[in-house]
């Protein structure tokens, strides 16, 4: 066995990138604040942040420990032979030895690197007051080491109104890739902060253990209230339908330049006739006489585009009268009361934030309470004290029937006004998540698990073997500290035994994070052509860091920036394109971002109207914004914005494409997802030939930053002018390095 | 005429109404009916009017009317959602007509059938032809020329 000194893991440093240096401080207590101490028997344990690997599970002897006798558990850990500095690395797990496996699935899932849930860590943050079992020694190696700053500040009151929010990244693998949002929306009662994630299906288990859904029940209530309706008559009648009848049929033959036809005509009389019937009715109301009225008038507009022609109708509404009325509503009723130490949560509908984007001051507001409908299911918990927090799981939403993209969808939200910035992130503790911003340390772990998927190196030889030996590293640690710590442990119930071994749990996870780094790194870098991680982590083109561009946090891959010239090449006179037709491009450039369909919403941008199967949402692609590959000669029209050198994309790890129209489906189990046809090899995508192929990145793009295209397309001269003002007005020059007015053209420019 | 016009013509007099019975194109219109290659249908949707082939000839842009809601404004599309769409055929063969249909072997291996309307999607196309007298004749436009990847407006 090892000692567990620090000098005894100094020869697994990691190198030599400099960046994923050992997190050095210790797990935190669950529920204590960073720097404040814990008495115990074993001493004080921890500041700091709490490690990396919070979201990694518990060796199957410490999940045991919750229900079997104390010492017979702990006796089974230490007989396991081996420690931590005798597993060589990464020795056992040459590509001969290791036959292919398939870590990553190609679907949308989290990184291939992620290791699956289980409930016993579930309780982390249970139970604060448990005594730490650390020792004096331990204390003594934690104050001598540095703490790993995070990769990304947390705003302690994120930028009200700001559309996209402030993208962070935490660490762990709760999250896919790593990050969160947060956004504060306006709102009369003060900012609306809330962090916005998605959370990963290895992670689930966890958060859902975090919580008591006693079930519900539906019950009537009766509300008051008003409703917008036909009159009665008019149903009666159908002078509405007959009305839209003979609209339609005329607005088609002034739409389509046609001769007005004797079937519009005749539909014409068939409303006259009805609306004329009731205006010389005695005996109706005056409301039916004015709802008579309102369609008359619309008819005689009709007859008259039916004798001149002209430009096509106005839109025409129907007769409506406002009216309060009681109406019977649904709601859902708990059937218990939750269990004690958990969450309450209630099931509903799934929903979406409905916010809205002022176009005028660019500003997101919302109160919230709006929201709009969603097809699926999610939860609403109770967090206490003004706080809450919506999740949407994987397993309620079955992905052939319910909305893909919000699958894992998870939202924080704290009581109205500023300022929570940083326990929006902490808070995340009490669903049993990591809440502790990601360090470089962790930064290179998702790195690496972003790269093996974006390459599909999953399948590489030697693959499993250094994730096996990487988890092995940790249950090995595990161990080694539970031996350390052996004589205090004995003394504990069940209970605080169950909390000091979570704690181990981290702190060996935190440990051993740089080892499984480097386990990793070397087969990377073998089963992408290097000698060895060496040789990888010096190469230029390995950036385990995220691109931070303003709006979006991305990661890219060491296939392309290390291969720049390559792609470049390999693109050579094609381009990609996004085109929003006749839309608004100044409004558009106004946000500064293309987002996806999931992005919009958040910012307040769309109706939330509508549902459908071949919806993006469905397929998962509305967690993305759609790209085409064009020939760079291709005159692009009007509304199009224009990537002439692809690489600047192609660098991120993020995307995937299809040649041809597959609806972004990244959801294996709808009908257009298809496995043989997806791809992320940005060379084969440069290949793309069909008019209908489509390259999704996640998120979106930052119109304004690095990721700026190379030629926006205006459809005039006045939209150019317009645009050029407002970027003067907000000191924007450059785009890309180029100067805008060389950015913007317009059509007739190409 | 050559089976290439034929199937051409079909498909235009599908999407404009002119097998029309009642003497308004107005009255009927095109739905697609996409099938997977179990067999198993995948889509079934009303088509909007218009439609525009690819410069390649090996396919057409189509906008499936998807998205539709009837929500407190009256019935209303999301244009997001109701997006354009490709129909694109394999080399091998070329869409043919069977019956009344126009039928395309996709590349995705999936069979597409564009037929005439009927039923829930005749009466879709209907609130479509409505919904679309909201529009401004820019928007309606820019509907027309199938050239957008996103919609930026309104009803998005």
């Amino acid at each position: 066995m090892g000692t567990g000194s620090k000098s005894s893991h100094q020869s697994y440093a990691v190198g030599p990138t400099a960046l994923a240096e050992s997190p050095t401080s210790p797990v935190e207590l669950p529920n204590v604040p960073a720097g404040e101490e814990v008495a115990g028997p074993g001493g004080a344990v921890g500041e700091g942040p709490a490690g990396p690997g919070v979201q990694e599970p518990l060796p199957d002897h410490a999940a045991s420990l919750q229900d079997t006798d104390v010492d017979a558990a702990l006796e089974s850990l230490l007989q396991e032979p081996g420690s931590v500095e005798e597993l060589g690395v990464p020795g056992p797990m040459s590509a001969e030895e290791e036959p292919p496996t398939q870590i990553a699935s190609p679907e949308e899932a989290e990184p291939p690197l992620q290791e699956p849930s289980e409930a016993g860590l579930s309780a982390v943050g249970d139970d604060g007051a448990v005594p730490a079992a650390d020792d004096e020694a331990k204390a003594d190696e934690v104050d001598e080491e540095e703490t790993d700053p995070p990769l990304t500040p947390v705003p302690a009151e994120p930028p009200v109104g700001e559309p996209t929010g402030t993208p962070i990244l935490v660490g762990g693998d709760d999250f896919i890739h790593s990050e969160a949002t947060l956004i504060a929306y306006a709102s009369p009662d003060g900012p609306r902060e809330v962090l916005l994630t998605h959370v990963s299906e290895e992670a689930e288990e966890k958060l859902l253990d975090a919580l008591s859904i006693p079930g519900t029940h539906m019950e009537d209530i009766e509300v008051e209230e008003e409703v917008k309706e036909r009159l009665d008559l008019d149903k009666q009648k159908k002078l509405g339908e007959l009305t839209t009848t003979a609209v339609t049929s005329v607005q088609h033959k002034l739409k389509e330049h046609l001769p007005m036809s004797e079937a519009s005509i005749a539909k014409h009389q068939a409303a006259v006739d009805a609306v004329s019937a009731v205006l010389n009715d005695p005996g109706v109301s005056d409301d039916e006489k004015a709802m008579a009225q309102h369609y008359m008038d619309q008819l005689d507009v009709v007859k008259d585009k039916i004798a001149n022609g002209g430009e096509p109708l106005p839109w025409m509404q129907p007769y409506e009268v406002t009216a309060t009325k009681m109406v019977t509503k649904q709601v859902a009723v708990p059937n218990g009361e939750p269990e004690p130490g958990s969450l309450e949560a209630t099931v509903r509908k799934a929903s979406r934030i409905k916010a809205e984007l002022d176009p005028e001051t660019g500003q997101s507001s919302w109160d919230g309470v709006t929201r709009s409908q969603a097809n699926g299911t999610e939860y609403e918990i109770d967090m206490g004290e003004g706080w809450k927090a919506v999740y949407r799981p994987y397993k309620e939403n079955d992905p052939s029937s319910t909305e893909y993209s919000l699958r894992g969808q998870l939202e924080v939200h704290a009581p109205a006004g500023a300022g929570h910035g940083k326990d929006l992130v902490e808070r995340l503790e009490q669903l049993h998540l990591v809440n502790k911003p990601m360090t470089a340390a962790e930064g290179e772990w998702t790195y690496l698990s972003n790269n093996i998927q974006a390459q599909g190196l999953s399948q590489a030889a030697g693959m499993k073997a250094a994730m096996e030996t990487a988890q092995g590293l940790e249950d090995l640690q595990v161990q080694e500290l539970v031996h350390q710590r052996m004589d205090a442990l004995m003394g504990l119930d069940s209970d605080d035994l169950q909390t000091q071994m979570k704690r181990i749990q981290l702190e060996a996870a935190q440990k051993v994070l740089p080892m499984k780094v480097e386990v990793v790194r070397d087969a990377v870098a073998k089963a992408s052509g290097f000698s060895g991680g060496a040789e990888l982590a010096a190469s230029p083109g390995y950036e385990p860091t995220p691109t931070t561009s303003g709006r979006w946090l991305t990661w890219s891959r060491f296939d392309v920036t290390g291969k720049q010239e390559e792609v470049t090449k390999a693109f050579s006179g094609r381009s990609l394109t996004h085109s929003i037709g006749s839309g608004d491009l100044a409004g558009l450039l106004s946000t500064g971002v293309l987002a996806s369909t999931e992005k919009r919403a958040t910012m307040g941008i769309g109706s939330g109207v509508g549902m459908s199967e071949q919806d993006d949402k469905m397929t998962g692609g509305a967690n993305s914004v759609f790209l085409r590959v064009q020939p760079t000669s291709s005159d692009p029209g009007g509304g199009v914005l224009v990537w002439d050198d692809p690489s600047v994309l192609m660098r991120r790890s993020d995307y995937y494409g299809y040649n041809g129209d597959h609806y972004g489906a990244i959801n294996p189990d709808h009908h257009n997802y298809s496995a043989e046809a997806i791809t992320r090899d940005p060379m084969k995508i440069a290949k793309f030939y069909s008019g209908a192929n489509e390259v999704m990145f996640r998120g979106g793009l930052d119109l304004l930053g690095a990721e700026a295209p190379s030629r926006i397309v205006c459809k005039s001269a006045g939209e150019r002018k317009k645009i050029l003002a407002s970027f003067s007005a907000r000191g924007i020059n450059e785009l890309g390095g180029k100067p805008v007015e060389d950015v913007l053209c317009v059509t007739d420019d190409n | 005429m050559a089976a290439q016009q034929q199937w051409q013509q079909r498909f235009l007099d599908l999407l404009a109404g002119h097998h029309s019975t009642t003497g308004d194109p107005v009255d009927t219109g095109a739905r697609l009916v996409v099938l997977n290659p179990d067999g198993q249908e995948a889509l079934r949707a009303a088509l909007a009017r218009h439609f525009r082939f690819m410069d390649d000839g090996q396919g057409v842009w189509v906008r499936p009317l998807v998205g539709g809601d009837d929500t407190g404004e009256g019935y209303l599309f999301n244009l997001g959602i109701a997006r354009r769409r490709a129909l694109q055929w394999t080399d091998a063969t070329d869409p043919r007509l069977v019956d009344d249909a126009v039928v395309m072997d996709l590349v995705t291996g999936q069979l597409a059938r564009v037929e005439p309307a009927d039923a829930a999607e005749l009466t879709e196309l209907n609130r479509w032809e409505e919904f679309t007298d909201r529009l401004t004749q820019e928007e309606d436009l820019a509907l027309r020329r199938l050239d957008a990847d996103s919609w930026h407006g309104r009803f998005s």
